[in-house]
């Protein structure tokens, strides 16, 4: 009972690292479709930004707030000046995003060096809840909540507001929402620019979790990419289910069948796209 | 909208030849590392064709090339260590099993296209590393296999062993150049840039589209894997990092860069990319910045990839 | 004044007579080639191999034995076959005497039989794998930095005597270094009568290890952890939360506190017990000097222990190349020479080398400790000069496979 309670626990919140990391991805997919490469940099940009702010002011949540601000700030100027020159041609843009990709992870190493940090989050972080004999330690829960917040937020930007309506329309046609007198380029830009932030927020969390040191930008992006894909892209209710169901996943399949935990990701990722093509909730 | 290469097949293989003289000329001339360099950007050159037979011709975009790849590197390392293979033999085997390998993983990739089309190929290549990694007993895990000798072409006089074989691998990627420009101006290669611009229309019209698909993924597995073969014979060592995401990643760049689609466009990238990582690398540590400038500015200013050949605007 | 004067003319003179008549200030610059990854996900780690390096060549001006030493450093970057590469390049290019460095395992097995054929002597400074040094020992290489199995028979030991463990769980990354230490620890820990009831093969790459720390088996008496680099701090991490670390200790491979990490570590790693040839709180004139001259360089308060054994290696380099007088075109007597050196204290203290390449050197069992507001790993053991075939006799134990994933199999699982 216990091993049952504890790993789907830790499932679920693995799952909330997975959605957070693969939520602004789809977002920019579904709309931009584009191949992000850069995702994995705003990740470690977010990260390195919210230690350093945690340095400076002492308050995580300030610096959740700062750093993701400043990522998105960063995502729309990059979205502005670069990814618009090649806007529609997804090669171009994927040799672009890899350029971006590769200058930000030698610059995080030149300013902050290859030791790794751990981002301290409030001392409350560090310990545990106990309910009904069970230990559930509050970073966990925290990640969990900031998952489900974003993700209810978001379902509700998305579905009940005007500027939502816009964007699922962007997503499912663009010529068409364009002709429709709303301004997509705009449009494009907010939603990378929130893309970004997500991704920062991802950093910021991820990095109380489980750290930051270079070549995570990297490490992390197939993670992104298997949500964004299982999901569906652009599809947010997608990528929560994915990242739900791939979380758990990963972890009973690591502590059943520990044999097999370099393929839980991935194969359930190879195996729906092959009978899936556009994703468990993808549209053609 | 045809290939530069229809249009003008002279003036090409002109320039290809001119360009091969030079290759095989200067070489005795240049400092031994810019050889070494020279037979890994050929390598690298006969690998990103291949994936151009895709992405260029077919439109598929694959980021699982380097699984195919691999096939031949292991295939070659494993032969000629454990059962002492002759160069023909592993070269042979190598290039058969990387596209038995494609033709299984063609079944389950083809029904995807364009981004999703890229994203399984990027399962595919994650699970072969994962492979590549765990089967310890067959591929030697984390360690990989060492000590593949360099083959012994008899090369008249001809003493140095980084000359000898970066000979070997020109003469084996003037074959395989051949074979790509026959490919690519044969009905077959017409009817997938067919298939890249419409499928729809190309179905209508009568084609197996999947077939199609499907032949094309394995030509250019089984070129792939003799890329992969040289490379192990190249490095005198394979290990998972053949397989890696960053592998396939960088033969995609090399296409990019070069200019998807005319071929020859990729020979340039995989020379440009080897020489940006491993000569500027001589130079400075922040190498990587300068790889990421010139993506950038290639992606900005070179829309058509470096060579700035024809290809069809989306 | 004129005194001076008459020192000077004599200096001159001196000068004059002497200079030609020493040959070794003809001879052109020693070349010594060194592989660190300086791009990458270990690039601090190649970094701090050179500060370390570096440090000690800097010391002696880089003149050994009267000749100029230059050094070309080449960056090993993430993958196994950049390092061949550029060791080609070393090698053929730049006509390197000889070569150190070297991270990554794969890239060292990669690189020897290229340095073999090539009869240049390879000195390992790093990479930490078994068979380098044993199954597939070659000639032309040495190692002087460590190696898993050497680790593991040392930690095997204390586990039995001194922790009084009859029953472990291993937690290991799944690749050659976990392999090997965690092969090491289980033979001498059960020749000793102890068990090793688990053994949790972790990913190199794993974000979560939270579904490992909750399959740990609860009647293990103590915890055997294995992994390095950032992972390591997850994974502290996640035994300190999962409160693990409250109810038994965890001996872990000294590679998990380095140095580097224990900033990142904080209070989550207090107590952990971990096993390493160096620690930055060794208290000896030797280390004391080195850390406070490195510090110097790195402006940091703490140092890494692969600048520590780089400092180490480059000073037995250059005590091998002062016996040859400099002669180092003599490959054969330069090699043999370099195996053949013996230094009695450096940072990590003596070091010399066995007749299959490797080390022997100090073993110290660590403890993570903080004192004031930094962290350190405090040594509360030493096994002085420990060979990599412990005590076992080399030409049996070689008759052995290497240790792996299997080997030896889980007997008690």
């Amino acid at each position: 009972m216990e091993f049952w309670v504890n790993q789907t626990f830790n499932g679920v919140s693995y799952a909330a690292l997975l959605f957070l990391l693969g939520g602004g991805l789809t977002l920019i997919f579904g709309v931009m479709k584009i191949v992000n490469i850069a995702h994995g940099s705003f990740y470690l940009v977010g990260g390195y930004l919210g230690v350093a702010l945690v340095a400076a002011t002492g308050n995580f949540y300030l610096a959740l707030l700062g750093a993701a601000l400043a990522v998105a700030a960063g995502g729309v100027i990059l979205e502005r000046v670069f990814l618009r020159a090649v806007e529609g041609d997804d090669l171009r843009q994927m040799l672009l995003t890899m350029g971006i990709a590769l200058f930000f992870q030698d610059a995080c190493l030149l300013v902050w060096g290859g030791d790794p940090f751990n981002l301290r989050g409030p001392a409350y972080f560090a310990q545990s809840v106990k309910l009904g004999g069970f230990t559930f330690p509050i970073l966990r829960l925290f990640m969990i909540a900031a998952a489900g917040v974003l993700f209810v937020v978001l379902w509700w930007f998305q579905e009940k507001t005007r500027a939502g309506a816009m964007v699922r329309a962007a997503i499912d046609n663009a010529e068409m929402t364009e002709a429709l007198g709303i301004n997509v380029p705009i449009l494009k830009m907010a939603v990378f620019g929130l893309g970004a932030f997500l991704a920062g927020v991802a950093g910021v969390v991820g990095s109380a979790f489980m750290g930051i040191y270079p070549g995570l930008d990297f490490e992390i992006l197939p993670y992104a990419f298997v949500v964004v894909i299982v999901g569906g892209m652009g599809s947010l209710s997608g990528a929560f289910v994915a990242a739900l169901v791939l979380g758990l996943l990963d972890n009973f399949g690591k502590a059943l069948f520990p044999e097999i935990s370099y393929f839980t990701l991935f194969a359930p990722m190879a195996i729906v796209l092959a009978f899936r093509p556009t994703g468990l909730f993808g549209r053609a | 909208m045809d290939v530069a290469a229809t249009r003008a097949p002279m003036r090409l293989v002109t320039g290809l030849a001119v360009a091969l003289v030079i290759l095989a000329g200067l070489a005795p001339v240049l400092p031994s590392y810019v050889v070494i360099l020279m037979t890994e950007g050929l390598i690298y050159a006969i690998a990103a064709a291949s994936l151009d037979l895709l992405l260029g011709f077919a439109g598929l975009a694959s980021l699982g090339h380097s699984a195919f790849f691999a096939v031949g590197a292991y295939t070659t390392a494993i032969l000629v260590t454990r059962h002492q293979a002759s160069f023909g033999a592993a070269l042979a085997a190598s290039i058969v099993l990387a596209a038995v390998a494609s033709a299984a993983i063609a079944i389950l990739v083809l029904r995807a296209t364009g981004i999703y089309f890229m994203m399984i190929t990027l399962a595919v290549s994650l699970c072969a590393w994962g492979l590549a990694y765990r089967w310890v007993s067959l591929t030697g895990g984390d360690t990989g296999i060492v000590g593949i000798p360099r083959p012994r072409v008899p090369w008249v006089g001809l003493a140095s062993g980084t000359l000898s074989f970066y000979y070997t691998v020109l003469a084996l990627f003037v074959v395989c150049l051949a074979l790509y420009l026959l490919l690519i101006w044969s009905p077959f290669g017409k009817t997938l840039v067919g298939i890249r611009d419409s499928e729809s229309r190309m179905r209508v019209l009568g084609y197996n589209v999947f077939l199609h698909k499907a032949v094309a993924l394995v030509v250019a597995g089984a070129f792939a894997g003799l890329a992969g073969s040289l490379y192990a014979y190249y490095n005198g060592f394979v290990g998972p990092s053949a397989v890696d995401l960053a592998h396939s990643m960088q033969f995609v760049l090399m296409v990019i860069v070069g200019g998807p689609g005319t071929l020859v466009g990729p020979l340039i990238g995989a020379f440009a990319i080897t020489f940006l990582e491993k000569m500027v690398s001589v130079f400075t540590e922040r190498w990587v910045m300068v790889l990421a400038a010139a993506y950038v500015v290639t992606a900005l200013w070179a829309p058509r990839g470096m060579l700035g050949l024809l290809r069809a605007a989306r | 004044m004129k005194k001076h004067l008459v020192l000077a003319l004599v200096a001159l003179v001196a000068a004059v007579v002497l200079v030609p008549a020493a040959p070794a200030a003809e001879k052109p610059p020693i070349k010594i080639g060194f592989i660190a990854p300086k791009t990458g996900n270990f690039a601090q780690f190649g970094l701090d191999m050179l500060n370390g390096f570096k440090l000690y060549l800097s010391e002696i001006d880089y003149m050994i034995a009267g000749r100029k030493v230059e050094l070309i450093e080449e960056d090993e970057g993430a993958t196994p076959a950049n390092a061949v590469t550029k060791a080609r390049k070393l090698i053929e290019h730049d006509k390197v005497q000889l070569m150190g460095g070297l991270l990554m395992a794969a890239a060292a097995y990669a690189v020897a039989p290229v340095v073999q054929e090539a009869g240049v002597p390879l000195v390992i400074t790093v990479a930490a794998s078994d068979d380098l040094t044993q199954r597939k020992a070659s000639k032309y290489l040495a190692r002087v930095s460590l190696t898993g199995g050497e680790h593991g028979h040392v930690a095997g030991d204390y586990a039995y005597r001194k922790l009084g463990w009859r029953k472990v769980a291993v937690i290991a990354m799944d690749y050659g270094w976990g392999h090997e230490v965690t092969g090491g620890f289980q033979r001498v820990f059960e020749e000793l009568g102890g068990q090793v009831i688990q053994k949790i093969w972790t990913p190199v790459i794993t974000t979560d290890f939270g579904p490992y720390v909750a399959s740990l088996k609860p009647e293990a008496d103590g915890i055997l952890d294995v992994v390095t680099g950032a992972a390591s701090i997850r994974l502290i991490g996640e035994l300190r939360k999962a409160g693990v670390l409250d109810k038994k200790k965890v001996l872990a491979a000294g590679t998990a506190t380095d140095e580097t990490l224990l900033t990142a570590l904080g209070d989550t790693a207090l107590g952990v017990l971990t096993f390493l040839p160096w620690s930055q709180a060794l208290d000896t004139p030797e280390n004391k000097r080195f850390v406070e001259r490195i510090k110097q360089v790195t402006k940091k308060d703490y140092v890494g222990f692969s600048g520590a054994i780089n400092y180490g290696a480059a000073m037995w380099i250059a005590e091998a190349i002062r016996q040859v007088g400099g002669d180092v075109e003599n490959k054969e007597k330069f090699f043999q020479t370099l195996r053949a050196t013996e230094i009695k204290s450096s940072p990590r203290g003596p070091i010399k080398i066995d007749k299959y390449g490797h080390i022997i050197q100090n073993i110290y069992i660590r403890r993570v400790d903080k004192v004031g507001n930094l962290y350190q790993n405090t040594v509360i053991e030493t096994y002085p000069s420990v060979s990599q075939f412990w005590k076992y006799n080399p030409e049996e134990y070689l008759k052995q496979p290497i240790y792996s994933r299997d080997n030896p199999p889980c007997r008690h699982c």
